[in-house]
């Protein structure tokens, strides 16, 4: 399975949980909010990880979506 | 001109505990990584202060952890500082590190999220009126028992347990936290309370389960295995612990905030949409926890220059970063319109952020404002300098705050 991670910046909080779970993906820009490095997640473990940071993230700033 | 200051001010005694600001601007400037002999149990530790450094920390749980049992040194495990010793509390979810951080705060954030907690703002509501109906009939009102009362009916209700012992909780978490090596059984007897009564709620939730967290917990327990039981019972303290002291700073320190502000607290009353941002201003201004809770190198370090070896003991100070003036504007004025700063640390960051925010948030925006708004003359009863707040290495705790109602006439 392929998925695509979206983040919804007017949502994120700032919080730094996805950053500090998974730097691969996530990072903090300049304002504080998190961005994302990579939106393509590869396969299923990388999918996995990433609904791990999801369930994590106090804001539901983050949401996958399935491209295949 | 005063001479300049040469040597660091007290910290975590006397002075510090009324007014922990200018020790911290002191900090800041002088010695951002400070080595430092915590003067219970003299126990080195380090304490970071400006804002970058803070959140570093709080942000790289790689090599700053917060698991006690795991990396804290053997006198520092003695002298009674670690969570919880001897008790399930010892591996809360505030100390866990990845991969059971993962699982347990997954479990439990569902509970919490923006969404969820937005379905609590009526009851929120109506337990705050309730609660200022109290204060009104009140001989001597005191903020802080409204502020007490509020998070502790709220949280009790979202874990579907009555607080009528909540007292007697609040009362066993202030002696858990406090720390004197030459009774920790003190302490230890106090974190087992809190225990004992968590083991007791699920023993009461599992006869008679219920629409709440709870239950919810239960669940996930015996249902889906995804916790075992002391993780269970832990789960249950920790939200007890968490629900009730911290929120009850936040709301006090926010009416005191616009008591010293009238500019502000008038801003307020006219423009009612600010609540949001006046949240995120006392959670900056003087949020409930004054440093985050300890973390502990598992590796050599280096932060702003210094070195800290493996194994130390990191303090990092929250509401020193939140009035760094590197990143706040006049971060000592209260500015309930503040937005385009750097986001403030009161919640902390990182992997351990707090996980009741979204509820913490919903609770202040509605009982602050609902305090001027059915006491627009509120005042001091007592001059402003005989304000105490409790001697805590880890809350800024007002002790109470006596206040007329109405102006006097």
């Amino acid at each position: 399975m392929k998925a695509t991670l979206r983040l919804d910046r007017k949502v994120c909080a700032g919080a730094g949980l996805c950053a500090a779970m998974d730097p691969t993906h996530f990072q903090l820009a300049a304002d504080g909010r998190a961005t994302l490095l990579v939106a393509e997640l590869a396969d299923a473990e990388a999918v996995e990880a990433a609904q791990d940071v999801i369930d994590c993230c106090p804001s539901e700033a983050i949401s996958l979506a399935e491209t295949a | 001109m005063t001479a300049p200051i040469l040597s660091p001010p007290p910290l975590f005694t006397g002075e510090y505990f009324q007014n922990p600001y200018p020790a911290f601007t002191w900090l800041r400037e002088n010695s951002p990584v400070h080595p430092l002999t915590f003067p219970v149990g003299n126990l080195p530790m380090w304490l970071v202060t400006r804002y970058e450094d803070v959140r570093a920390i709080l942000g790289d749980h790689n090599r700053f952890s917060s698991d006690a049992p795991r990396w804290a040194t053997e006198d520092f495990k003695k002298a009674g500082m670690a969570f919880g010793t001897g008790t399930v509390i010892e591996q809360i979810l505030s100390v866990l590190d990845p991969p059971d951080h993962t699982r347990v705060r997954k479990l439990a954030m569902g509970a919490f999220t923006p969404r969820r907690t937005a379905t609590w703002k009526e009851p929120t509501e109506q337990i705050v009126q309730s609660a200022l109906d109290r204060m009104q009939r009140m001989e001597q009102p005191d903020v802080m028992e409204f502020a007490s009362i509020v998070p502790a009916e709220v949280i009790g209700r979202v874990l579907g347990i009555p607080l009528d012992r909540f007292k007697e909780i609040l009362h066993a978490i202030e002696r858990a936290l406090h720390v004197d090596p030459e009774h920790t059984d003190e302490s230890t007897k106090a974190y087992q309370e809190i225990v004992d009564y968590g083991r007791e709620v699920i023993t009461e939730k599992r006869r008679n389960p219920g629409d709440d967290l709870t239950t919810t917990f239960i669940d996930a327990r015996d249902g889906d295995d995804r916790l075992d039981e002391d993780e269970l019972v832990a789960l249950v303290a920790l939200m007890i612990m968490v629900g009730l002291d911290t929120t009850r700073n936040l709301i006090g320190s926010g009416v005191l905030a616009l008591l010293d502000h009238p500019d502000q607290r008038d801003l307020l009353r006219a423009e009612p949409q600010l609540a949001d941002t006046a949240v995120e201003e006392f959670l900056r201004y003087d949020g409930a926890l004054t440093v985050a809770l300890i973390r502990f190198t598992k590796e050599d370090v280096e932060v702003a220059g210094t070195r800290i070896p493996a194994g130390s003991t990191v303090i990092a100070a929250l509401q020193s970063a939140n009035r760094d003036p590197a990143y706040f504007a006049h971060p000592d004025r209260l500015d309930i319109t503040r937005n385009g700063d750097a986001r403030h640390l009161g919640l902390g960051h990182g992997l351990h952020n707090c996980l009741g925010a979204a509820l913490a948030r919903l609770e202040t925006r509605i009982a602050v404002p609902a305090v001027f708004e059915r006491f627009p003359d509120l005042s001091l009863a007592v001059p402003r300098s005989d304000l105490r707040y409790g001697e805590s290495w880890l809350l800024r705790s007002l002790e109470s705050l006596p206040v007329h109602l109405n102006s006097k006439e």
